[in-house]
């Protein structure tokens, strides 16, 4: 049900509805339906059923000045550019929790660092073309740093396919359609969690990737003892070992928190793997494959490291956990973790601090 | 207006779950519509409790494998669901997933490889097994309890991994178990050795709570136990998964409710023999205790389960086989015999232990008392019993050490000599042995 229409006096001024428009635009070929329609159910506005039904009520509401920016602008803040990461874990040691106060990263912002133009500064609603930390804040006690990037990205249109005739020789021309994608580089250190994270939006494969870290890490080395951070990065070999030894069920936990989905436990040249098939089931799920697992209890788990896995965490609404599953890769090689889904700032916290508790 | 129901159609349309094993029934209804090879290869997989079927994991043609899938999911037992592929790094799609060009894993265009791969799978949504992480077998008295090697021979060979059994022995008791001191003193060391197993397990990995197998007087330690239990501080409690009793001497009104609200037990098996002549005693000889192991307890608490024709040992016998499900064969090495305790063993007990809780009530045999048990007077439980029996006993004892002490009186003399000449020999024999290790020691 669409809200009532605002007077005409309320209405933005019609640069800002341009500006909205676009940003419109960005945001549903972005964003996760799921959190589109959390947006338009909030204000109000008629939901629809897929991307196009929301950019025309998302159009129709900024139009009749149902959507503000500032309303945008506050919800791009909870919803973008989290999940859908590749994320990097680091202990924040008790040294380096010493280190990091206010005073002491301000100055550094300040003086080491010349950053103070992006000191306390609002992630910006239009992404520059090329990556470029555009915040630097630290509050609650969080140090929060914000690269934001305009990328392009090239989707495949075969509708668009040709072929063509040259003398003897045919060539087939296959047809990309370039977009804008709206990615968001972070590191944030929680103190109060002893936890930090570095989640980089640019795909593991090509140098993107890798150019992104390398920038991260340089600012952040101006800003506190980078070694010290990287001594702390969390163990993901033994997090993913561990992880999938924890929720095999017991009898005393017959329905764990976390699903494995897919596992692999290296024991020097050789592996195992269990995986299931469906992406929404555990391998013991399975009760034959859950009695070969169960065979592996803790104390035989040293001679193991896990390699990786696709791991589950299920919704627990009702004691204080997820409100819905989501589903996390671990890579023991690179110390990474894919977070799959898009997700909010809380999810995404709550997944990390899970997973160091089975370091 | 709903259709009146047809005369003619099927009967299982619809009427199945996803949630549940379908029951024997259905697979004879089946066999009836689609015999054959396919069919028993299915249902072999159901009964192993799968949650994914395709009609390549059936034997071949896969073309009619395909029709029987679909039948089972028109009746309700499967789902059928196209599972979505990535044809580059074959990452299993969600349907947002599968509804973008390219893959969230590898980047690449679906259409570069010849688009998203779908496959028919057949599904349903079973609870996993229960896990059986460590077992303790309590054996009863009067019997060194042999049965307790054999149980965990089977459990050792048969479960797929290593579910290790603790066998507790206590010794030979018999007139032991009529004196409460006694009683006391072997429930006493029962807990003191499961606390130590507990420990120990949990080091080694061990997560899980132990299940428990006990036989006859075994069954009374462990439930007076676990009545006490309820009284200690929650952390100190010890806690057990299962429980599958046999010849079971508790009281059929004993309060397993309590137990089972405490955590300290999931479930209980009272398997008793309808036959069962030594568990009536137990009520007259030793106090808090009855015939439960023949009768079944009262309430709901317990999943009472009736072997008809059986005596108080034999759910447990090594010996006596069944064949072609009669039993009281004496085992003699045939194919098709298994021995009274692998028999009850597979077709209970294990089930008992892997199955779901909410499918526990298909167990076979199930048959509650009709009526409420009602104990016997005051002075018939137990209670005067050992005031009267202990003396009697004493006394016998007494009287055999002096008759026969009255008989070896008369062949004093004859012992000393023969005493006098061995002890001689056993010195001489000894002096020579000292020697010997001397001069070897050199």
């Amino acid at each position: 049900m669409a809200s009532d229409n605002a007077a005409p006096s309320d209405l933005p001024p019609p640069e800002e509805i341009a500006d909205l428009k676009r940003l419109a635009a960005g945001i549903i070929r972005e964003q996760g339906n799921r959190f589109i329609k959390e947006l338009l159910r909030a204000k109000k506005i008629r939901i629809g059923v897929n991307k196009d039904d929301f950019e025309s009520n998302l159009t129709e509401a900024i139009e009749r000045g149902a959507l503000r920016l500032n309303d945008v602008a506050d919800w791009l803040k909870a919803v973008e550019g989290w999940g859908d990461h590749h994320a990097y874990i680091y202990n924040i040691s008790a040294k380096l929790r010493r280190d990091l106060t206010e005073t002491k990263i301000r100055k550094r912002v300040r003086d080491d660092a010349t950053l103070e133009e992006v000191w306390d500064k609002e992630t910006v609603l239009t992404f520059p073309n090329k990556p470029r930390l555009t915040s630097i804040s630290f509050a609650d006690p969080v140090l929060r740093l914000v690269w934001q990037e305009s990328s392009p990205g090239w989707t495949p249109v075969p509708d668009e396919n040709f072929k063509v005739d040259v003398g003897l020789d045919t060539f087939e021309y296959r047809a990309w359609r370039k977009f804008e994608e709206r990615t968001i580089t972070r590191f944030e250190a929680h103190l109060d969690k002893g936890l930090a994270g570095l989640f980089i939006a640019d795909p593991i494969q090509g140098d993107e990737h890798e150019k992104a870290v390398a920038e991260a890490r340089r600012v952040i080395g101006l800003l506190m003892d980078r070694s010290e951070l990287e001594r702390g990065q969390v163990d993901i070999s033994v997090v993913s070992r561990n992880l999938d030894q924890r929720n095999v069920p017991t009898n005393v936990t017959p329905n764990p928190e976390v699903k494995a989905q897919k596992s692999r436990l290296t024991s020097g040249g050789a592996y195992v793997e269990f995986a299931a098939n469906s992406s929404d089931r555990a391998y013991w799920e399975e009760a034959a494959v859950q009695n070969v697992r169960s065979s592996v209890k803790a104390a035989q788990l040293e001679a193991f490291q896990g390699t990786g896995g696709v791991f589950i965490f299920q919704a627990r609404p009702g004691s204080g956990g997820l409100a819905r599953p989501l589903r996390v890769q671990l890579y023991a090689k690179g110390n990474r973790v894919r977070l799959w889904a898009q997700m909010n700032a809380a999810e995404v916290w709550s997944i990390l601090t899970k997973l160091s508790t089975y370091q | 207006m709903t259709p009146p129901a047809s005369h003619t159609s099927p009967p299982w349309v619809g009427k199945g779950s996803l949630s549940i094993v379908p029951p024997a029934d259905y697979w004879s209804y089946l066999a009836r519509e689609v015999p054959g090879r396919q069919l028993e290869r299915l249902q072999q997989q159901s009964d192993q409790r799968l949650n994914e079927f395709s009609p390549s994991g059936l034997p071949p043609p896969e073309s009619t494998a395909t029709e029987l899938l679909d039948h089972v999911a028109t009746d309700g037992w499967l789902e059928r669901k196209l599972r979505q592929k990535c044809p580059s790094c074959d990452l299993s799609l969600d349907q947002e997933e599968a509804a973008q060009p390219s893959c969230p894993n590898c980047h690449e265009a679906y259409g570069e490889h010849g688009g998203v791969i779908t496959e028919t799978v057949y599904l349903r949504n079973l609870a996993p097994s229960r896990a059986v992480d460590w077992v303790v077998a309590i054996h009863g008295m009067n019997t060194a309890g042999a049965w307790q090697e054999a149980f965990s021979w089977h459990l050792g060979t048969t479960w797929g991994q290593s579910v290790p059994v603790a066998v507790y022995k206590y010794g030979f008791v018999i007139a032991g178990v009529i004196m409460a001191w006694r009683r006391r003193t072997l429930q006493n060391k029962l807990r003191d050795k499961l606390a130590a197993l507990r420990n120990e397990a949990n080091a080694r990995g061990y997560s899980g709570n132990p299940d428990v197998i006990a036989h006859s007087f075994g069954t009374w330690l462990l439930g007076h136990l676990l009545h006490d239990e309820v009284t200690r501080e929650c952390q100190d409690r010890l806690k057990f998964g299962r429980v599958i009793l046999a010849g079971c001497v508790l009281r059929p009104d004993f309060d397993w409710k309590t137990i089972k609200v405490a955590g300290l037990v999931e479930d209980v098996l009272n398997h008793y023999g309808s036959k069962d002549a030594v568990v009536p005693l137990a009520h007259v000889t030793i106090r808090d205790s009855g015939p439960s192991g023949r009768r079944g307890f009262d309430g709901d608490q317990v999943l009472n389960i009736r072997a008809t024709g059986y005596g108080h040992g034999d759910l447990l016998s090594i010996e006596k086989c069944v064949v072609n499900d009669k039993g009281f064969r004496f085992c003699t090495g045939r194919v098709g015999e298994v021995s009274h305790l692998e028999y009850f063993y597979k077709r209970y007990w294990r089930p008992f232990l892997t199955l779901p809780q909410a499918e526990l009530h298909g167990l076979p045999d199930r048959v509650d008392p009709t009526a409420t048990w009602r104990q016997l007077p005051l002075l018939l439980r137990g209670t005067v019993f050992p005031f009267v029996a202990l003396p009697f006993i004493l006394a016998s004892f007494a009287i055999l050490a002096a008759c026969i002490g009255r008989g070896l009186w008369g062949i004093w003399k004859v012992s000393a000599i023969v005493a006098g000449i061995s002890g001689s020999a056993l010195v001489l024999l000894l002096i020579a042995i000292a020697m010997a290790w001397r001069r070897l020691d050199r």
